[in-house]
């Protein structure tokens, strides 16, 4: 059964979406200077992160604009189709964004062909597996952040290990607690979901306060 | 003890940025204006590794060839390759900040 169209959930939802989104549009394009000075392989894959990341949380809202909208507009939309392509979009593009930051830091190892290749089928696999059943998006997408950690920990050249990584961890972690929210419709209290959401947005204004800090 | 170490710290191998930031540093010291077999002596690099390198500095933009009346050739730095030198330590700080 979809969920209730709550339109002060609605405007939340809405909110936080396009503030995530604009923290990642200005994260992208703040790091284009650089990135066109250097040509550095690992600004490449980060900046590739957010811009994947914001379109991923772009789709996440259509998934469930369309999944809420039965009781809200009157128009016909062939939801059956259109919730698993959305999902299909969603599951692609966070797939290739957890896959580019795992590559950013860890480029030194792979060659960027060989990288790009496995990705892409790696991300087809999980879209089209999201859109086929959400729950299963949920546990590729857990599984996805475990083997980000493993990888990234093993295979980093440098031997000191970022503070950045444990932000690089919440920022996925409240990536699938997102999906949580809005992808089995849970029914959550509506102050928790708050809560969750400003954190999650105070963790990307962290990154972004970090990037422009460099990038002045 | 330490100073072996510090002569292993010295000689250890730069990384890219690290060559590249060398090379436009030699250019910018010597008044934006050198010749390619005194750069190639002072950027310390091999001549195969140092053509490889002058020609990725070309590609981005980052360096350019200016020939005199006498037809000598000179290397110079573009606009982009001072703005390298310039925000140098921010990228640095940059690629160290965020792991990659």
């Amino acid at each position: 059964m979809p969920p209730i169209f709550d339109p002060l959930r609605f405007g939340m939802e809405l909110g936080y979406t396009l503030i995530v989104v604009f923290l990642c549009i200005i994260i992208y394009f703040k790091t284009k200077e650089i990135y066109t000075l250097t040509k550095h392989k690992g600004i490449y894959y980060f900046r590739n992160t957010f811009l994947f990341f914001g379109a991923a949380y772009l789709f996440r809202l259509i998934f469930h604009a369309i999944r809420i909208s039965n009781r809200w507009l009157d128009i016909y939309i062939p939801r059956g189709a259109m919730g698993p392509i959305m999902l299909l979009f969603t599951g692609f593009l966070s797939t290739m964004a957890i896959l580019c930051l795992i590559y950013s830091t860890i480029w030194k190892k792979f060659s960027s062909k060989e990288f790009f290749i496995s990705s892409l089928i790696l991300a087809i696999i999980i879209a089209i597996a999201a859109a086929l059943s959400p729950p299963i998006f949920l546990i590729t997408q857990t599984c996805l952040l475990i083997i980000a950690i493993v990888l990234s920990c093993l295979l980093r050249t440098k031997t000191k290990f970022p503070r950045i990584f444990l932000l690089y961890f919440l920022l996925f972690v409240f990536w699938i607690i997102s999906l949580i929210l809005v992808v089995p419709s849970r029914a959550i209290n509506f102050e928790i979901k708050l809560i969750l959401e400003i954190i999650s947005i105070a963790i990307f204004m962290f990154l972004y306060y970090k990037v422009s800090k460099w990038t002045r | 003890m330490f100073q072996i170490q510090r002569y292993f710290k010295q000689m250890r191998k730069r990384d890219r940025l690290e060559v590249i930031h060398d090379i436009l540093k030699i250019i910018r010291d010597k008044h934006n204006s050198i010749k390619p077999t005194p750069l190639l002596r002072y950027s310390n690099l091999s001549s195969q590794r140092f053509s490889e390198y002058y020609k990725e500095l070309q590609t981005k933009g980052l360096v350019k060839e200016i020939i005199d009346k006498k037809s000598r050739k000179y290397i110079t730095l573009t606009d982009k390759g001072f703005k390298f030198l310039e925000k140098y330590k921010l990228i640095l700080g940059f690629i160290d900040d965020f792991g990659l």
